[in-house]
């Protein structure tokens, strides 16, 4: 400060202009920063696939218990199994489901992984029970629910 | 001390006056500017439309009308024009649950292995902040008898369908 | 001013002052820093997140031995206020999303009510800064054709109201709300009253906790003027608007009110809702809707009300403002 003192060439004003110039360039970066962080945050909430995973499995229970009721109608006029329509409907059910969600960027995969419809055909009043192997993937969210426990009546 | 300085305690005053009243009006022009009102807007929008699907999947039929199954069900397979929808039933499901609102609706569903989108309801050109809600139903031949639909089914084939909602507002 | 520099003192003090105002500005407005938008995007989340609870989730209770969805039967133990129909109270994944039940939502007004420090903490609409919790202002309403749901002695909306020029996020969602019974009945297939095509007979037994509503879809019209005259119960009859009121919907609107003897077509809905102080008593009641050009089929088993009685739902909107 010693030399500073002797000094009266003003060099206390441009040091003091560069301090206020650097807090203010700070200033306006953090301000920034806040707004972008804002942005993203906000973006994740739209995001977040949860109508989709939903759909999926919603759909998938209610579809569960009408194919059963159908595989149950086709084993009366046919000599099939109830397992064997079952397993053919829903063949056709996974794969028309995965082509619809790929048409949007989405994998889905369903799989039926056990079932348990053999005393559906002596009338027990048992409670059936299928499992499915759920998996949802749009490459930011992965979700699996694997199995899927649904239950079906008769 | 010296008493010929006063202006100077003014002038550092004056300009931290200065500084805090730019740095708190430039803030809060700022807010305005950033686009978070949109954005709730946009997942407002989304969730209406995946409301109003979802409502109408699930309402019993007494409440609003046939539920989206049926209306699907009941699909002549042609497309739509402007203005000319081929869903008539689930345009005036929509029309009730979504007023002072456009939409559009389109159908998907997997043909002999290909993936086949027509229009079904078209009101106009989306605009850039539209939003778009899906759901998917599953049609069999009894729900498409039972809707006297154009839908070819045997009574063992399922057909998933898409149904896509696009709405936006002017 | 000398010339050799040392006015240090007061101009020291003149730059020192500035900074010490920048410093305060930094360390004591937190806001500016925050940012006002990220204000806004926490009411927003808030918002948010409450009217997802609200028409997704069924609710939580629990205590030391058991729990359940049914929250509404315990409201001392709720954990999580959610008003979403379920159908099973002890296993997951059965409630229907949008689907309101008028019990959670009788409960919810009567919790926002009794303790509503409770309630915001249980709706998560408040806001911790630095340790200490900071209250939303919220209000939450439940519209039928843009009027708040009336339900019993309740007006379904909970919360302050908005003071001018504050930040309001909003959520609107289309709901079903629960407001009572219906019963469903096809008119093709309605009793007839003995002797007369034109009226058709329903019984119903008393008493009931509800209104009762009935509603009749498909008529089988006989004529130009096909029309509703009038209802009657036990013999006398009934006077519209304080006994009952009816609603009309053709396949293209949705339901309006109906004045009586006014043109009715064979695809539409007709509702009739009677209030519910005409069946006090633990008896059956005979009621018998008069129509026009309407003929109802002979021999067919006698209509019950009671039989075919199921939930009532009605679109609605779920109104959300936080701030």
């Amino acid at each position: 400060m010693a030399g500073l003192k002797d000094n009266n060439s003003g060099q206390l004003i441009i040091l003091s202009g560069f301090v206020l110039c650097f807090s203010l360039v700070a200033l306006i970066l953090l301000v920034n920063q806040t707004m972008i962080t804002g942005y993203h945050s906000s973006n994740a909430v739209l995001e977040f696939p949860k109508h989709q995973i939903r759909d999926i499995t919603s759909q998938t229970r209610e579809s569960c218990v009408y194919m059963t009721e159908l595989a149950l109608d086709l084993n009366q006029s046919s000599n099939l199994s109830i397992d064997h329509n079952y397993r053919l409907l829903f063949d056709q059910y996974e794969q028309q489901m995965a082509m619809l969600y790929a048409g949007h960027g989405e994998q889905v995969t369903l799989d039926l992984s056990a079932m348990n419809l053999t005393s559906m055909a002596t009338n027990t009043p048992n409670i059936n029970t299928i499992w499915v192997n759920i998996t949802y993937s749009n490459g930011m969210t992965y979700y699996s629910s694997e199995p899927e426990i649904i239950e079906v009546r008769p | 001390m010296d008493n010929k300085a006063q202006l100077q305690t003014l002038e550092g005053l004056g300009a931290a006056l200065l500084i805090t009243m730019t740095v708190v009006i430039i803030t809060q022009s700022a807010t305005v500017m950033t686009p978070q009102h949109e954005m709730m807007l946009d997942v407002q929008f989304e969730q209406m439309a995946y409301d109003a699907l979802t409502l109408l999947d699930v309402a019993p039929s007494y409440a609003i009308g046939p539920n989206l199954t049926e209306c699907v069900s009941a699909w002549d397979m042609k497309g739509a024009t402007m203005d000319n929808s081929t869903l008539p039933l689930l345009d005036n499901a929509l029309s009730l649950l979504l007023p002072g609102f456009l939409y559009n609706v389109d159908v998907s569903y997997v043909q002999n292995g290909t993936l086949i989108t027509k229009n079904t309801i078209l009101q106009g050109y989306p605009t850039e902040d539209a939003a778009v809600a899906r759901r998917t139903v599953m049609l069999t031949n009894s729900t498409v008898t039972a809707a006297k639909g154009k839908w070819s089914l045997a009574s063992d084939e399922l057909q998933m369908v898409e149904v896509k909602l696009t709405v936006w507002q002017v | 001013m000398d010339d050799k520099g040392q006015i240090a003192m007061d101009f020291l003090l003149g730059v020192s002052l500035v900074l010490i105002a920048i410093g305060f500005t930094v360390q004591f407005v937190p806001g500016i820093f925050i940012s006002g938008s990220t204000g806004e995007d926490r009411l927003g989340y808030a918002a948010y997140r409450t009217s997802c609870i609200l028409t997704e989730d069924p609710g939580w209770w629990s205590n030391s031995t058991s729990s359940g969805t049914d929250w509404e039967a315990h409201p001392s133990n709720v954990q999580r206020i959610g008003l979403a129909v379920d159908d099973d109270v002890h296993s997951r994944l059965t409630e229907t999303p949008n689907m309101l039940s008028k019990e959670k939502l009788i409960q919810f007004k009567l919790l926002s009510e009794s303790s509503e420090t409770e309630f915001i903490r249980k709706l998560g609409l408040f806001d911790s800064v630095k340790g200490t919790q900071m209250n939303y202002g919220y209000n939450i309403s439940f519209l039928i054709d843009g009027q708040p749901l009336v339900m019993g002695n309740y007006t379904m909306v909970t919360g302050s109201s908005l003071l001018p020029g504050q930040n309001m996020v909003k959520m609107t969602r289309i709901v079903l709300i629960g407001t009572g019974n219906i019963s469903v009945f096809d008119g093709r297939y309605l009793s007839r009253y003995v002797g007369n095509e034109n009226i058709a007979s329903i019984s119903i037994m008393g008493p009931v906790t509800e209104n009762v509503t009935i509603q009749i879809t498909n008529f089988n019209v006989s004529g130009s003027n096909a029309a509703f005259i009038n209802a009657s119960l036990n013999g006398s009859t009934l006077i519209q608007s304080s006994n009952y009121t009816v609603q009309k919907r053709s396949p293209s609107e949705n339901f309006g009110s109906y004045a009586l003897s006014s043109p009715l077509m064979k695809n539409d809905s007709l509702r009739i809702d009677l209030n519910r102080s005409l069946f006090s008593s633990n008896a059956s009641y005979q009621l018998r809707l008069n129509f026009n050009d309407v003929v109802f089929p002979q021999g067919s088993i006698s209509s019950n009300y009671n039989d075919n009685v199921e939930k009532r739902y009605e679109p609605a909107l779920l109104v959300v403002e936080v701030w």
